[in-house]
């Protein structure tokens, strides 16, 4: 098995990241070459295609193989030419929640219902993160950035269902802190000959430390950020233990004691972050309708479901369909008169 | 595809199939008054030759697709009009960063905005110049009739590889729905792009006089990085001042040092001329009427008129002005081209301004009235 | 045959940014830790301070591709 230095010296050209320190996007990078890796695929046939934005960094300039930069939005349009002329490029685009789903968004779902065969990886950070933190199609209702001193008054998009009403055949949606199943869905997304989909929630230390106020020592940022987006996410389908959150009503440290206090040995509590309730309690044990009881004090505002205010992940659609190039190659057997 | 021999076609039609007959195998558009002739015969001759139609989402989409393409060597095209045109021009830009070879045919009606979207106009003559930012030089074609429609896009192809940038196709929305006889030659003349011989390429950097790179594509192991951001000659991004400058220098002088070779003009009686009519398009028809005319009344009118119109041939333009009375720029917006011959005129002689706008041609008596009052 | 793993941070490229540090204390064997070095970009360098466990999670977490896990075989 490869240890990271050879996946380095055999995917990766610029030796110093262009990306900060914590930043998801390199964490992506690392995913992305262990699938092309796992995969056998040889780099001189593939094509990385990417728009403007920190996410669009990812292969251009550190991938090994052909890769094309584009415009703001753009990549898909980009990507479906060099796609059509030449099938066999095996092609990926890397796009951000802006750039894939702001001003890319008609190109998004064009693509996803051409079922253009590539595989477009979405990094969500939640906000225009290159150009300061503003706000973006993925961010939440008020939330405080750079262009929503006042509160964000929009709504976000679910940008993995969007993608999946529009036709694509692969979507799955993980975090950054999902490194295993993220590398899988990589490769079930290249291997899939049409339209993959994947959305990586993924952290931005620079710009996320301000809109989610979430305020840490350097070496420590990046991985509060790293577990609150596992904190704020659930599959369907796995088990969970059994827990709530309680939103507190006082300073969280002090908060937490009288939590801990109050639960004795019936269950444990600590404090963590949560994308949408900010920083809580979670409260594990084994009987948690006692525990629900026993934790209305005053230092608890409220006591919140596990599911409530998180983003479901997981790999939603697999299916098939007629691909793009595929169509256009029966198109031209029709014209040519060759059936 | 039509054989070769004499045919009746639509100017539109003509100009598909002459960028046919230069190899043109991808087409991505949009539907787009009055161009839609162009794609819809696209759409089905390209399937026939092996070559792909892509109707995009919309028009910046459709040049996206056309540059994506031809980085993966297809000599790509696509065909709008003026409000396409205007969508396309950050990706255009990004095309003469990448020195993208590629043909975009801008079949132009009459703005501003809708307009009058089924009339003819030459109003995109400095769109097309410098719509998109950035600092850069274009090579432009104008058509006059159907045969230019087929002859000057299998040119503006030929240019688009030589040159390894985007060449835009000016016909008028008059000239796009004329049908005119076109005759269809046995052989057309194919160039293609420089492409590199060892295993290593650079793409954007190059010694050679002509100052054009040779053109790698996707899927050799070249490992090219392709970005809008200023670069060095490998591709890799590189900011610094000096860099950006000896890039986008060199893509300009690239087209401008070409002029001589890249000019395209056609004198009509000016040897002897007293007063003279410059123009293109559409509007030259009944500029070679009215100076017919005027030589049957006895005054040497002469007509100078631009097939190549980017770049400019500003030294007949000069040479012009220091020979006539009078010059009479004719064209089909408010006044474009009369102020670059103001300018390589340099005050050497009368320059006049005759300009239709409506969605019409100027008609060949408005234009000899002009004339008969501007040679006094 | 016991295996031995190296960790091996390069100081060149590593930001300092305690992925690492965090997931190898979560999840891998808790070896690495913050010390008194900087990278040299001025981060703090994490270093192994106990028998590294060849789990390799922190090859799979970071960010910069700055860690790496050497094997040697010691022959027993």
């Amino acid at each position: 098995m490869k240890n990271l230095g050879q996946l380095k010296a055999d995917y990766i050209v610029q030796n110093l990241t262009a990306f900060c320190p914590g930043c998801g996007n390199g964490m992506i990078l690392n995913c992305f070459v262990r699938a092309v890796d796992d995969l056998g695929w040889n780099v001189n046939d593939m094509l990385c295609v990417s728009g403007i934005g920190c996410s669009s960094w990812i292969p251009s300039p550190h991938f090994r193989g052909d890769t094309l930069h584009t415009t703001h939005g753009r990549a898909l349009a980009f990507a479906t030419g060099a796609k059509v002329f030449n099938p066999s490029l095996k092609t990926v685009v890397f796009t951000g929640d802006g750039d894939g789903s702001g001003i890319g968004g008609n190109h998004l779902i064009h693509a996803a219902r051409r079922n253009i065969g590539l595989t477009c990886i979405l990094v969500n950070n939640f906000n225009y993160a290159m150009t300061g933190g503003q706000i973006a199609p993925s961010t939440l209702h008020d939330a405080k950035t750079s262009t929503s001193p006042y509160g964000n008054p929009e709504q976000p998009f679910d940008i993995a269902k969007l993608v999946a009403a529009a036709g694509a055949t692969y979507v799955a949606k993980w975090t950054t802190n999902h490194v295993l199943e993220l590398t899988r869905s990589m490769k079930e997304a290249m291997q899939n000959p049409g339209f993959s989909f994947i959305e990586v929630l993924s952290q931005c230390p620079t710009q996320q430390r301000n809109i989610l106020g979430l305020r840490a020592p350097a070496q420590e940022l990046p991985s509060r950020l790293l577990d609150m987006l596992a904190e704020s996410t659930y599959q369907v389908d796995k088990q969970e233990k059994s827990y709530v959150y309680a939103v507190l009503s006082d300073e969280p440290e002090i908060a937490l004691k009288a939590v801990t206090k109050t639960l004795g040995d019936s269950g444990k509590a600590r404090l963590v972050d949560h994308l949408t309730l900010g920083r809580v309690a979670r409260v594990d044990a084994a009987d948690i309708e006692a525990a629900k009881t026993k934790i209305a004090i005053p230092e608890v505002k409220r006591v919140v479901d596990n599911r409530e205010g998180k983003q479901e992940i997981g790999v939603f659609v697999r299916k098939q369909r007629t691909e793009y190039t595929d169509a256009l190659r029966e198109i031209g057997r029709r014209a040519r008169g060759e059936q | 595809m039509f054989k070769p021999g004499k045919h009746l076609v639509l100017g539109n039609i003509a100009c598909a199939e002459g960028a046919l007959r230069a190899g043109c195998r991808l087409f991505a558009g949009y539907p787009i008054t009055p161009a839609n002739e162009i794609t819809e015969y696209m759409s089905s001759e390209l399937p026939k030759v092996g070559g792909y139609f892509l109707q995009m989402e919309d028009e910046i989409a459709s040049i996206a697709a056309c540059i994506g393409a031809s980085w993966a060597g297809a000599k790509a095209m696509t065909a709008t009009s003026g409000p396409g045109f205007s969508l396309m021009q950050e990706n255009l830009s990004y095309a003469h960063m990448t020195e993208t070879p590629l043909v975009i045919v801008d079949v132009q009606r009459s703005g501003p905005s809708t307009g009058q979207s089924t009339d003819a106009s030459q109003q995109d003559f400095y769109q097309a110049r410098y719509g998109a930012h950035g600092d850069y030089e274009i090579i432009a074609l104008s058509p006059w009739s159907a045969q230019e429609m087929f002859d000057l896009a299998v040119r503006a192809f030929n240019l688009a590889e030589q040159y390894r940038t985007p060449v835009y196709f000016l016909p008028d929305g008059m000239i796009g729905h004329i049908k005119e006889e076109l005759v269809i030659p046995e052989k057309v003349e194919v160039f293609n792009r420089k492409v590199p011989s060892g295993s290593t390429a650079t793409p954007f950097g190059t010694d050679d006089p002509s100052l054009v790179p040779e053109m790698p594509k996707f899927g050799q192991g070249y490992r090219l990085q392709v970005t809008g951001s200023s670069h060095r000659p490998t591709g890799v991004r590189d900011y610094t001042p000096k860099v950006h400058d000896e890039k986008v220098r060199r893509i300009m002088k690239k087209i401008a040092q070409a002029e001589p070779i890249l000019r395209d003009v056609a004198k009509v009686d000016l040897d002897d001329a007293k007063v003279a009519v410059i123009s293109f398009g559409a509007s030259a028809r009944p500029s070679y009427g009215a100076i017919k005319k005027l030589r049957e009344e006895g005054i040497k009118a002469g007509l100078l008129r631009l097939k190549t119109l980017w770049p400019l041939p500003e030294e007949e333009f000069t040479e012009l002005a220091n020979k006539v009375d009078a010059i009479l720029v004719v064209e089909m917006n408010a006044g474009k081209l009369v102020r670059e011959v103001q300018r390589a005129a340099c005050g050497q002689t009368k320059i006049a301004s005759l300009t239709r706008i409506g969605g019409v041609t100027p008609t060949q008596n408005d234009i000899a009235q002009e004339l008969r009052r501007i040679v006094q | 045959m016991v295996k031995n793993f190296n960790v091996k941070v390069d100081e060149a490229t590593c930001k300092g940014c305690g992925i690492c540090v965090h997931i190898c204390e979560t999840k891998g064997g808790k070896n690495l830790k913050y010390g008194q070095k900087r990278t040299l970009l001025g981060g703090a360098l994490p270093e192994g301070v106990d028998k590294c466990t060849g789990c390799r999670w922190c090859e799979r977490y970071c960010p910069d591709f700055a860690i790496t896990i050497e094997e040697e075989q010691a022959v027993v």
